[in-house]
């Protein structure tokens, strides 16, 4: 098997597994699910955090987000069916959306002011809402510092 | 990226923590390119 073979194996694993548990796999249950040595597992999780489609806890082959989904509460949580995920920022959730059939509830919060915004998706149609994404950080620089960003 | 209730509220926010502004987009934008972006993931 290639390590292109690999490695996708390995990510569509972990997406699958984020979007029924809500949590990423962890290197040994990845392993155990492709039939691979830990070795291998958690080569190729390293090998996709190098090329930015994973981010891992500093120091440890945990996922902490794997794109776009976030292993830990943000303010960007999406609804979807009975399910919540959360994206890292607002592009991340719309993403979650998108990816996951196009129709959820995202509860955010305006980052100046606090007061909730509720952005409600239907078949990839936003429903009216007075809200603007901010890029605070230039495309080019997002992974400069991904979880900054 | 953050969510904004209004360019104003963009605008009081980045002087607030003495940022540059950078772009913006609507969120009804930034869902269709999510939609692009993520159509293959």
């Amino acid at each position: 098997m290639t390590f292109e073979t690999l490695d996708r194996d390995v990510r569509l694993f972990v997406i699958q597994h984020f979007v029924e548990t809500a949590q990423p796999p962890t290197a040994e249950e990845t392993a155990e699910a492709l039939h691979l040595t830990l070795t291998e597992s958690a080569a190729a999780y390293d090998r996709l955090a190098a090329d930015h489609v994973f981010v891992l806890e500093p120091g440890t082959r945990e996922i902490l987000m794997a794109n776009p989904l976030s292993a830990v509460e943000t303010a960007f949580p999406a609804r979807i069916g009975e399910k919540r995920y959360y994206g890292a920022c607002i592009w991340d959730a719309l993403g979650t959306v998108a990816m996951l059939g196009g129709s959820g509830t995202i509860d955010s919060r305006c980052a100046c002011c606090d007061e909730a915004l509720t952005l409600e998706i239907d078949n990839l149609e936003l429903r009216p809402v007075e809200a603007v994404v901010h890029f605070a950080v230039p495309a080019a620089h997002w992974w400069d510092d991904i979880v900054y960003t | 990226m953050l969510l904004f209730r209004s360019e104003e509220h963009i605008d009081r926010w980045c002087e607030q923590r003495k940022l540059e502004r950078g772009g913006t987009m609507s969120p009804e934008t930034a869902l269709r390119l999510g939609a692009i972006w993520y159509a293959d993931k």
